[in-house]
C-alpha cells in the first residue's frame, strides 16, 4: 500500500472496486476524498440513465448510494437490480442524512442494503473507511484491495496500539484455530457418517446372514416340508381309496354264499397284493417309434401307461399324476434322464419313485454310475417284450 | 455272428407278439421317421456338423434295432463312430450306405 496514489485521479478510474453514485457533488466531496484516500479503484458517478450499464461493466464491490433521499436510493436501487445490472456478489451502503437514519436502518435490517453511513450534518470519517473496509474485505469480487496499513492510521499511542495489535492476533488466531477445527469436523463427519453408515450395513448383513436368513430358511423348509406331508396324506388317501375301491369290487365279484368259504377266499385276497397290471406306468422317450412299441408291449400287458417326450414334460406329468413307475431314456433332449430322476423328488414332495433307465449303452460300470444317481434298473435299447417285463415286474415288486 | 438281415422281423415278434398288422405299422413308421432323419444326416453333413449326426444316427439306431433293421442299425452304429472320429470321408460313405440300406428295407416292407 505504500505505493498506493492518493491523488483525485483515482476518482475516475476505469474499473473501480468502489463507486459511489451521487446526485449533488457538493453533497459528496468529503466522503469521496475519505474514501478516494482508501481506496486506489474508486470512481464517483453522477446518477444518470446508463448507471446501470456502468455498473454492470465495472462489476464493483462495494456501492456507495448517496442520492438526496433514501426513496430515491432506494429506487435506483431497484431499477438497478431489476435491468440485472446488479447480478453479482456485491457490498451496497446507503448514505443519507441524519434525519433518515432510522429508514436507513430499516433497511439494512429488512436486507436491501448491507451498511448505512449517515453523512450529513456530519460524518465520522473512520466509520465510513470501516464500512467500505469491511465491504471490500467481505466482498468475494475484491481482488485488489489490500487493506489499511498501520501507517495510514491516526496515532494512538505506542501501548495501546501494541495492546489492540495483540488481542487482535489472538483473536484471529483464536478464530482461525476454530475455523480449522470446523473445517476439520465437516471433512470428517461425512467420512465418519459414512463410516458409521457402512458398519451399519455390515452389522445389519451379518444380523441378516445368521439370523434372520437361517430363520426364513428353516420357515420355508418347515412350510415346505408341512405342504408336501398335507399333498402326500392327500395322494395315500387317493391311492388307498383307489385300492380299497377295487378290493371292495372284487369281494363284491365272489358270487359264493357260504361264509366259511367266501371268509377263507376273501382273507386270502387280502391277504395277496393287487393283481399285476393296473399299475400307472410312464414311458419317457423322445423317440415316438420306440416309444410307441413300449407303450404296446406294456398295455398288451394291461398296465397303465402315459407316455413324455422328454424330461421336462415327464416332470409336469409326474407332478400331476400318480405313477407307480417310470421307464425313462437317458438321453434326452431339454432335460435327459439323469437330471430328470434327480428332480422327481421335487415335484412329488419327497416321495421317490422307481425309475428304470433305457439306455442304448452297453457300458456296464458307466450304467451302475447312472444306478447310483437314482435308478432303480435299467433296460438296453431295443430290449425283447420278456427282458422289459422282466426288469418291470422286478422294479415293481421291490417297491411294494 | 449270424448274417445280419435287411429286416429280422423276429425281432418285432419277440417285442410286440405275433402282431401282423401291428408289425406292419411299425414298419411304416420306421420308413417315414427313416427319410425324415435321412434328409437331417445329409443337411448336417452339409453343414459339417458331425457332432449332430452322431446324435441323429443315434436316435435313429434304436428304431432300427427295434424294427429289425439290423444291416441298417449296423451302418448307423458305423455313422456314430466316423462322426466321432471326426472323419468326414468315412461319414460319406455310411450315409450313402444307410440309405442304400433302406430302400432295402423299403423293398422288404413293401414286399410284406
Amino acid at each position: 500500500m505504500a505505493n498506493r496514489s492518493k491523488s483525485k485521479s483515482k476518482i475516475a478510474c476505469r474499473d473501480p472496486e468502489v463507486i459511489m453514485i451521487y446526485e449533488n457533488e457538493e453533497d459528496v466531496l468529503g466522503v469521496a476524498s475519505i474514501i478516494a484516500e482508501q481506496v486506489e479503484e474508486y470512481r464517483t458517478i453522477p446518477v444518470n440513465s446508463k448507471i446501470g450499464l456502468i455498473i454492470n461493466k465495472c462489476k464493483p464491490a462495494v456501492i456507495l448510494l448517496a442520492l438526496s433521499t433514501i426513496e430515491r436510493n432506494i429506487e435506483l436501487y431497484n431499477q438497478v437490480i431489476e435491468n440485472k445490472c446488479l447480478d453479482y456478489p456485491h457490498h451496497s451502503v446507503l448514505l443519507c442524512n441524519n434525519r433518515e437514519s432510522a429508514a436507513a436502518f430499516r433497511c439494512c435490517l429488512k436486507g436491501l442494503f448491507d451498511d448505512y453511513f449517515v453523512y450529513q450534518p456530519l460524518y465520522e470519517k473512520l466509520r465510513l473507511k470501516m464500512i467500505v473496509h469491511n465491504g471490500l474485505q467481505s466482498s468475494q469480487a475484491s481482488t485488489k484491495y489490500a487493506g489499511i496499513n498501520d501507517e495510514e492510521l491516526e496515532n494512538i499511542g505506542e501501548n495501546l496500539s501494541s495492546l489492540i495489535d495483540q488481542s487482535g492476533e489472538w483473536k484471529q488466531s483464536l478464530l482461525g484455530s476454530i475455523s480449522s477445527c470446523k473445517q476439520v469436523i465437516n471433512a470428517v463427519e461425512p467420512a465418519e457418517a459414512g463410516s458409521a453408515s457402512a458398519a451399519s450395513t455390515a452389522i445389519l448383513d451379518e444380523i441378516n446372514k445368521t439370523h434372520i436368513e437361517p430363520l426364513l430358511a428353516d420357515l420355508e423348509t418347515n412350510i415346505r416340508l408341512n405342504l408336501d406331508s398335507l399333498i402326500g396324506q392327500l395322494l395315500a388317501q387317493k391311492n388307498g381309496l383307489s385300492t380299497f375301491e377295487s378290493r371292495v369290487a372284487m369281494i363284491n365279484e365272489m358270487s359264493d354264499t357260504n361264509p366259511d368259504k367266501r371268509a377263507s377266499r376273501l382273507k386270502k385276497a387280502l391277504a395277496e397284493p393287487p393283481a399285476r397290471g393296473k399299475e400307472r406306468i410312464l414311458v419317457v422317450e423322445d423317440n415316438v417309434l420306440y416309444r410307441d412299441m413300449l407303450v404296446k408291449v406294456l398295455s398288451n400287458e394291461n398296465f397303465v401307461v402315459d407316455v413324455a417326450d422328454d424330461g421336462l414334460s415327464a416332470l409336469k406329468k409326474i407332478k400331476k399324476n400318480c405313477y407307480e413307475l417310470i421307464l425313462m431314456d437317458l438321453f434326452m433332449p431339454q432335460l435327459d434322464g439323469i437330471n430328470t430322476t434327480k428332480q422327481i423328488k421335487a415335484v412329488t414332495g419327497g416321495k421317490s419313485l422307481p425309475v428304470i433307465a433305457l439306455t442304448g449303452n452297453k457300458n456296464k460300470d458307466l450304467i451302475k454310475k447312472w444306478a447310483e444317481q437314482g435308478l432303480n434298473g435299467y433296460l438296453l435299447k431295443p430290449s425283447n417284450k420278456t427282458e422289459i417285463l422282466k426288469a418291470v415286474n422286478k422294479v415293481l415288486d421291490q417297491a411294494r | 455272428m449270424a448274417e445280419r438281415k435287411v429286416l429280422n422281423r423276429n425281432v418285432m415278434i419277440d417285442l410286440i407278439g405275433d402282431d401282423r398288422e401291428s408289425i406292419r405299422q411299425f414298419e411304416i413308421d420306421f420308413l417315414k421317421q427313416a427319410k425324415t432323419s435321412l434328409i437331417k444326416i445329409a443337411a448336417l453333413y452339409n453343414e459339417k456338423n458331425l457332432a449332430a449326426i452322431k446324435e441323429e444316427a443315434h436316435f435313429l439306431k434304436t428304431s432300427a434295432k427295434a424294427v429289425g433293421a439290423e444291416q441298417t442299425a449296423d451302418l448307423l452304429e458305423a455313422l456314430e463312430h466316423s462322426a466321432v472320429e471326426n472323419n468326414k470321408e468315412k461319414s460319406k460313405q455310411k450315409i450313402i450306405q444307410i440309405k442304400e440300406s433302406l430302400l432295402l428295407v423299403h423293398k422288404e416292407v413293401k414286399n410284406g
